[in-house]
C-alpha cells in the first residue's frame, strides 16, 4: 500500500518527465505487477493526451475588426456607445411599463380568482353554471371593495408604493439577467 | 521577412499598425482558446480576448524587446480572464455549453466525446487549478514560464497541476469512458 503512494509520486513525476532512468526501472517494474496502479497510469495517460489533443479554437474574423477599431479609430466607437444606452433606456421604459401591467394584471386576477374560489365552497348546492355566474359577480363585487380602498389616501399611497417598487426589481432582475447574458435575446 | 513577436511589438509600440494586426492575428487562437477553456462561455471568452488585446496595446510602451512576448501577453490573458469570472455571479458560475458553442460557428468544430467529457471536467475544477493544467497540458507552457505567468511561486504551480489533472482523471474515470 505504501509503495503504491510512492508510485503515484513517480506517475506523476513521470508526466512532467522528471523521472530518473532508476526510478523509471521501478516504476515499470511496479506496474508490471501492480494492476491498480497500471491502471491509474494509463488513465493520467489518456487524461493528458486528451487535453493536448484539445482543439484550439477559432474566435471568428470580427474579433481583429473590433480591436483595430476601437484602437485606431476611436470617433466610431464612441459614436455606438451612446445609441446603445439610448436602446437600454428604451429597453427599459419598455419593461418598466410592461412589467407594471403585468404585477396590475396579476393582483386583480388573484383577487377575483381568490374570491371564485372562496365561493366555490359556499355555493356548492348550486348547478355548475349558476355557480360560475354567481362566482363572477362575486368577484366584481370584490372589485367595487378594491375600489374603497383607494378612497383611503393612505392605503392607495401604499399601494402605488408596493406597485411602483415591485415594477422597478423587476425591471431591475431583467435588465441585470439580459446583461449577465443569462437571458439572450440576440440568439432567440 | 517574418519578424519575431519581440520584433512586431516594437514595431507596433512605434505606431505601426501592420505589426499590431500581425501579433493580434499570431495570438487571437491561443488567447481566446485559454479564455474560453477557463470561462467556460464562448461569449465571455471573446470579452476578454478582445480586452485582452487593448489591454496589450495601451501597455505596449512597457514593453522592452528583452522580454518574451508570449508569457508577456499570457499573463495579461490570465489577469483579465480571472478578473471576469471574480465579477460572475455564483448562478452562472458552471456554463456547459461549450461543446455546441465554441468559438464560430461556420467552423463547427465536432468534437469527440472523449474531448467533450474532458471540456467538461475541466469547468468543474476550482478555477486555480483550472487555469495551471490549462497553461500546462492544453498550451503546454514550461514549470517555470507558468509560475511567471500566474505570478506563483514554482512549487505551488505544480502542485495546483498536479491536483487538477488527478482530479481531471477521477472525473474522467468516473464518466467510463
Ligand atoms: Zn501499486
Amino acid at each position: 500500500m505504501n509503495e503504491c503512494m510512492n508510485i503515484y509520486e513517480l506517475i506523476q513525476k513521470e508526466l512532467d518527465g522528471e523521472l530518473t532512468p532508476e526510478e523509471m526501472e521501478l516504476l515499470d517494474k511496479h506496474c508490471s505487477h501492480c494492476f491498480t496502479c497500471q491502471e491509474i497510469r494509463q488513465d493520467f495517460y489518456q487524461t493528458i493526451y486528451g487535453l493536448r489533443n484539445l482543439p484550439e479554437l477559432e474566435p471568428g474574423e470580427q474579433l481583429i475588426e473590433t480591436i483595430m477599431n476601437t484602437i485606431y479609430s476611436k470617433s466610431p466607437a464612441q459614436k455606438s456607445i451612446p445609441s446603445k444606452s439610448f436602446t437600454g433606456i428604451v429597453a427599459g421604459l419598455v419593461l418598466f411599463c410592461s412589467s407594471g401591467i403585468f404585477l396590475l394584471g396579476s393582483v386583480l386576477i388573484s383577487l377575483i380568482a381568490g374570491g371564485l374560489l372562496y365561493l366555490g365552497y359556499e355555493n356548492s348546492s348550486l348547478g355548475f353554471i349558476e355557480n360560475i355566474v354567481y362566482w363572477l359577480t362575486y368577484g366584481y363585487n370584490l372589485l367595487s371593495v378594491f375600489k374603497n380602498v383607494f378612497n383611503n389616501p393612505y392605503s392607495s399611497l401604499f399601494l402605488v408604493t408596493v406597485l411602483l417598487l415591485s415594477m422597478v426589481s423587476f425591471a431591475i432582475l431583467i435588465m441585470l439577467l439580459y446583461s449577465r447574458r443569462i437571458i439572450n435575446y440576440e440568439n432567440v | 521577412m517574418v519578424f519575431t513577436d519581440e520584433q512586431l511589438a516594437i514595431k507596433s509600440q512605434q505606431g505601426d499598425k501592420q505589426a499590431f494586426e500581425e501579433l493580434i492575428r499570431r495570438y487571437q487562437k491561443p488567447v481566446f482558446t485559454i479564455c474560453c477553456r477557463y470561462l467556460g462561455n464562448s461569449q465571455d471568452a471573446l470579452d476578454a480576448a478582445q480586452e485582452t488585446f487593448i489591454r496589450l496595446y495601451n501597455k505596449l510602451a512597457l514593453f522592452d524587446g528583452n522580454n518574451t512576448f508570449r508569457p508577456w501577453l499570457y499573463k495579461i490573458t490570465v489577469n483579465i480572464a480571472k478578473d471576469l469570472i471574480k465579477k460572475r455571479k455564483p448562478w452562472e458560475e458552471l456554463d456547459f455549453s461549450i461543446k455546441s458553442d465554441l468559438g464560430d460557428p461556420q467552423a463547427n468544430i465536432e468534437l469527440t466525446q472523449v474531448q467533450e467529457e474532458i471540456s467538461k471536467a475541466l469547468l468543474k475544477l476550482p478555477e486555480k487549478y483550472r487555469m495551471a493544467v490549462i497553461l500546462r497540458h492544453i498550451k503546454e507552457l514550461e514549470y517555470q514560464e507558468i509560475a511567471n505567468v500566474l505570478n506563483l511561486p514554482l512549487n505551488t504551480v505544480k502542485t495546483h497541476v498536479r491536483r487538477g489533472r488527478d482530479m481531471l482523471r477521477i472525473q474522467l474515470k468516473e464518466v467510463e469512458l
